[in-house]
């Protein structure tokens, strides 16, 4: 005699039961998982992972997982997981747009970081406005947040770092100064800045000498600002060029940096020899510093050594000089959202929005080291978050010392 | 206007010569611009930043390294270029494989020297000397005086030597040459293979006083090619010529006036060559064809 299944399910009482009984946990299963956990939080990044500026999204996108790894080992953000998605902008503003279109019409997505490099967030920003994305922008120097709902800054704005290096030169006796630097938009803001600025701290400005990435040596610009007492150069390959023509001609003044992007070891790479005596501005950027760790920051030893352990750090090939693989400014943009997501109780997008801008984080909490303030104006760091560094080398290599301003 | 511009000028000069050369080599048997000839000087900055930079080997060695990886690179390039353009019958084929060419030899470049922005050794000759005020590096002196050396000397392989009259007839007429015996195949690779190591010297000599970054072979592509064809596609003296009119006028017009301007000069002349002269100040009239 030969039945089917179907039959001897329908014959057997204590089938009958187990299935009833099967088909009962299974629901009781996933009404658990409902009520237990959230669905997981998506953090957007977009950045350039692949091409020249490979390593600003790569550094991000590793010092985002480890504060994302970090708030998730704590509970998470309001009873969710945290989880990163990537998106290549390859340095390409088309596929930096059709990612900010994604994420921003992705309704699990609560904060995009990115999209990085000014030009491309400016392609960006309204479509994160109108889709009430909360956003934060570890890489966009220029231009202002004021008036955005939606869009924070967490890097050191370059009027600022600018403002930071004018009261030092003027400290140092400094009276005329000039500008040696890319002719693209940040060079003729940078120029812009300047201008404006030279009369309130009492220097002359000298004028401005726009490069171009071919110039095969910039002598000549040295050569037209010769007699100023300081200037200030490109952080990108442009200013490791004006540096060398610096030291070609025997040029005497002071070098400095517009910005924190003179920090990176790739400019140290470059330039060499002649960055020794380079002045950078930067937010807390502790770890070429030759102070001893016990003193730094804590919420930035914590990050910075999460990130050696767990991705290591850069070492220039040539020169030596090192850097964590990570941007602890990036890894702000979690900390500032997962405390807004506590304050406001939740993740809707206007109360995480006002959340922000009401937050008020002491400089030893946050990943970076910086306190983080952001306001109406929603920038991250003020002007007394910023320090000036100079880079040395001595026998035992590169490192950087902070000039008290 | 400071005698540093017209020593800036000439120097560059003299490399945008040696990648016009390049560019002419490979034109005159094969009538195939190739887009991807900066690439060549990249090779030879990197050998330069790998060997000496980083390894610290001396420079006889990273010119050595540079003549054989040059020649491999321009057998390479032949293949990867002249393959589909002989595949494809679309007379358009030799801008895509060039372009191609370039961008597989950039992302390769990028990829291995992610981590520094220029490929930039020590160099042959430190230091320089002073001239009515002005200073000049030596290592400027020694590629300028190199330059003109490539160029005087393959001038004479051209006109002396066995394989240079084999390549001038396979310029001439591809189909004549084969039916004359001359191999062209071989010429061609040959072509591809003298040029490339012009190229990657020019690399490995300017490196320590430009700043040749990973990516940027397309830029010397360009001034190449303007300085190739102001001077004459497939001559060596107008490859010379052009070199230097772009590398000075850059210089001096970027001084008098802004670096925008100075390209603006540049190719503005360019055009009216091309229209005064088609075949360049140098070429002779088939080459324009």
């Amino acid at each position: 005699m030969s039945l089917s299944l179907e039959a001897q399910v329908r014959r057997t009482p204590l089938t009958t039961a187990a299935c009833t009984a099967a088909l009962m946990l299974a629901a009781s299963g996933c009404a658990g998982k409902e009520s237990r956990g959230k669905p997981e939080i998506k953090i957007g990044l977009i950045s350039p992972m692949s091409g020249p500026f490979a390593v600003l999204g790569i550094s991000q996108q590793h010092s985002l997982q480890v504060e994302i790894d970090r708030v998730n080992a704590a509970g998470g953000v309001d009873g969710a997981k945290l989880r990163l998605v990537v998106r290549d902008s390859a340095l390409d503003p088309g596929k930096a747009v059709q990612a900010t279109n994604e994420l921003a019409g992705d309704d699990r997505v609560e904060l995009v970081v990115g999209p990085s490099l000014t030009a491309f967030y400016e392609a960006a920003k309204s479509t994160l406005e109108r889709s009430k994305k909360l956003n934060c922008q570890p890489a966009v120097a220029t231009g202002t947040f004021n008036g955005l709902r939606y869009g924070f800054r967490s890097q050191d704005q370059a009027e600022l770092d600018l403002r930071k290096m004018l009261t030092l030169l003027r400290k140092q006796g400094v009276k005329s100064f000039g500008l040696v630097y890319e002719g693209d938009d940040t060079g003729k803001n940078t120029d812009a800045v300047l201008k404006k600025a030279a009369g309130a701290y009492g220097m002359r400005y000298l004028g401005f000498q726009a490069t171009r990435p071919d110039d095969q040596s910039h002598k000549v610009y040295v050569e037209k600002l010769k007699k100023a007492d300081a200037l200030f150069v490109s952080s990108n390959i442009g200013g490791a060029k004006t540096m060398a023509a610096a030291a070609e001609i025997g040029y005497k003044g002071k070098l400095s940096g517009t910005s924190s992007g003179m920090q990176n070891i790739a400019f140290v790479e470059a330039a060499g020899d002649y960055a020794k005596g380079a002045l950078f501005p930067a937010p807390n950027y502790e770890y070429p510093l030759r102070t001893d760790r016990a003193r730094w920051k804590p919420g930035y030893r914590a990050h910075i050594e999460a990130i050696e352990r767990k991705y290591g750090k850069n070492t220039g090939p040539k020169t030596g000089a090192t850097s964590p693989k990570g941007t602890a400014i990036a890894a702000d943009c979690v900390f500032a959202f997962a405390q807004a997501a506590a304050k406001a109780g939740g993740t809707d997008p206007g109360k995480l929005a006002a959340a922000m801008e009401t937050l008020d984080l002491k400089a030893d909490q946050t990943p970076s080291g910086n306190a983080i303030k952001p306001g109406t104006a929603h920038e991250f760091y003020g002007i007394e978050e910023l320090h000036v560094y100079q880079w040395n080398k001595d026998a035992r290599g590169w490192y950087t010392t902070e000039i008290p301003t | 206007m400071s005698a540093q511009v017209w020593i800036d000028g000439l120097f560059s000069g003299a490399v945008y010569a040696l990648v016009a050369l390049g560019l002419a080599i490979v034109f005159q048997p094969t009538r195939v611009m190739n887009f991807a000839q900066g690439e060549a000087l990249v090779l030879g900055a990197a050998i330069g930043y790998q060997l000496i930079a980083l390894w610290k080997w001396g420079w006889v060695a990273a010119l050595l390294v540079t003549l054989l990886l040059g020649a491999l690179l321009g057998v390479l390039t032949e293949r990867m270029i002249m393959l589909p353009v002989k595949l494809s019958g679309s007379r358009f084929a030799w801008i895509v494989a060039t372009l191609a060419a370039a961008m597989i030899f950039q992302s390769l470049f990028t990829l291995r020297y992610h981590d520094t922005d220029a490929l930039r050794p020590r160099p042959v000759l430190a230091g320089g000397f002073e001239v009515l005020g002005e200073r000049i590096g030596w290592q400027q002196l020694l590629t300028v005086g190199v330059a003109l050396a490539v160029v005087a000397g393959y001038d004479l392989f051209l006109g002396r030597s066995v394989y240079g009259r084999a390549i001038r007839a396979a310029s001439h007429s591809s189909d004549t040459a084969v039916i004359l015996g001359i191999p062209v195949q071989r010429i061609i690779v040959l072509s591809f293979a003298i040029a490339t190591v012009i190229t990657a010297l020019a690399g490995v000599l300017a490196a320590p006083v430009l700043f040749v970054g990973p990516a940027s072979g397309l830029l010397f592509t360009i001034k190449g090619f303007t300085a190739a064809i102001i001077g004459g596609v497939g001559s060596p003296r107008g490859a010379l010529a052009g070199g230097l009119i772009v590398g000075l006028l850059d210089a001096v017009v970027r001084n008098l006036v802004s670096a925008t301007a100075g390209n603006f000069v540049a190719f503005a002349l360019l055009a009216l060559i091309l229209v005064a002269f088609p075949s360049g100040l140098f070429g002779k009239p088939m080459a324009a064809h």
